[in-house]
């Protein structure tokens, strides 16, 4: 079997734009959510909320149902000034996953540069590109991505079409990850992994590549958003990794007993 | 460049029944989709066409070419619904002989997924 082949069947996917409103949710939904996911071979996804206040309630549910999908929570932005923005992002280590809805110039902008936001959502029908000036701005992040979501591709017009592949260009060229979610915003839009991703054939991207976007790249970045919240990270490259009783050093290390740090003049 | 035929045995997902009727308006939308979205080059390979038709277990067979099956897949998972009726398409699996998507078909027990 080529290496291809085995890599494709071997892939875990993970679909991260759930949209189904958090008032709809309730533990019959997740229920059947939970045997669709099943069944079309998941195994991680986040479920949106837009606000803060039925966080336990969801946490609670999502527990419930973590044995054979593994459900995180996303927290989406919509917000229309930078000072909203940054107000939200400071209650980050609340939810795994904060993606920015951007509605203007700005809030792209600043979504790109903060360190905070995992994904970037450029809604279909506003006039903002994800240029290259986004894209380079986006490069020294470890997860923040581009979003594009599958029902947004499929109601498309030549000139939206021309944009995307603009935003996927850019987005190829600076390395900045491409995620597909299906953007669900109920039971019956919900897709299976394999069928979406031929979608982005679309736009110069390889099936590889397509399916890269819906499986390792969203994965990535939960994996290391989990790492981060958890309490043993301290900072990027340092964690602890056990605790034990402090030991006296019997033979001498050169170099470290006899050091003494310069005075400063 | 050898073309060789592929076979999607596909399911939908739907609280009501689905007659052969329905199976064939779905081809037809399928093709009308396909051309939306990959234009004349999505037909290049040949047309996509109904094999089979399960309607007990609300499954199908379609045939394609080997080089537009992605194509195929990915136009399948737009359609919402045929003849007024909500559907949740998806590919059970692509075989490259006829008699291997005829056994997946029979041998296939769904699973009961209730949908909103």
């Amino acid at each position: 079997m080529p290496p291809s082949r085995v890599d494709t069947l071997s892939r875990l996917y993970a679909d991260l734009g759930i949209m189904i409103s958090e008032a709809h949710f309730s533990e019959e939904l997740i229920h059947k959510l939970t045997l669709l996911l099943e069944e079309f071979k998941y195994k991680l996804a986040a479920l949106t909320i837009t606000s803060l206040e039925n966080l336990e309630n969801m946490k609670r549910l999502i527990e419930k149902y973590s044995d054979s999908i593994e459900y995180v929570l996303r927290l989406n932005i919509r917000v229309k000034e930078r000072r909203q923005l940054l107000k939200l992002l400071r209650r980050r280590r609340l939810v795994t996953l904060v993606s920015v809805e951007c509605s203007n110039r700005e809030i792209l902008r600043t979504a790109v540069r903060d360190r905070r936001v995992d994904l970037v959502y450029i809604p279909i029908n506003k006039r903002i590109d994800f240029s290259i000036r986004e894209a380079k701005a986006a490069t020294g992040h470890d997860t923040l991505s581009l979003e594009l979501r599958f029902w947004d591709l499929t109601k498309m017009r030549i000139d939206r079409i021309r944009r995307i592949y603009r935003w996927v260009l850019a987005a190829k060229k600076y390395k900045v990850p491409i995620i597909l979610t299906s953007g669900a915003k109920s039971l019956n839009e919900i897709r299976a992994p394999r069928d979406m991703a031929p979608l982005l054939t679309l736009f110069d991207l390889t099936l590889e590549e397509a399916l890269t976007c819906i499986s390792k790249n969203p994965l990535r970045i939960v994996n290391i958003n989990k790492e981060k919240l958890s309490k043993n990270y301290i900072m990027p490259g340092v964690k602890i990794v056990g605790k034990s009783e402090p030991y006296e050093i019997s033979t001498k290390i050169p170099g470290i007993q006899t050091y003494k740090p310069r005075k400063l003049k | 460049m050898k073309f060789r035929q592929r076979y999607l045995v596909f399911r939908l997902i739907s609280q009501e029944n689905l007659s052969e009727d329905d199976f064939k308006l779905l081809i037809n939308s399928l093709i009308t989709k396909m051309r939306e979205l990959y234009g004349v080059k999505g037909f290049i390979y040949g047309v996509p066409f109904l094999l089979k038709a399960h309607t007990e277990k609300k499954m199908g067979i379609i045939i394609c070419n080997n080089k537009n099956v992605h194509m195929v897949r990915s136009a399948l998972s737009t359609l919402k619904e045929v003849n007024g009726k909500e559907i949740i398409p998806y590919v059970v699996k692509v075989s490259g002989t006829r008699k291997k998507a005829i056994n997946i078909l029979q041998s296939y027990t769904p699973k009961d997924l209730i949908t909103a």
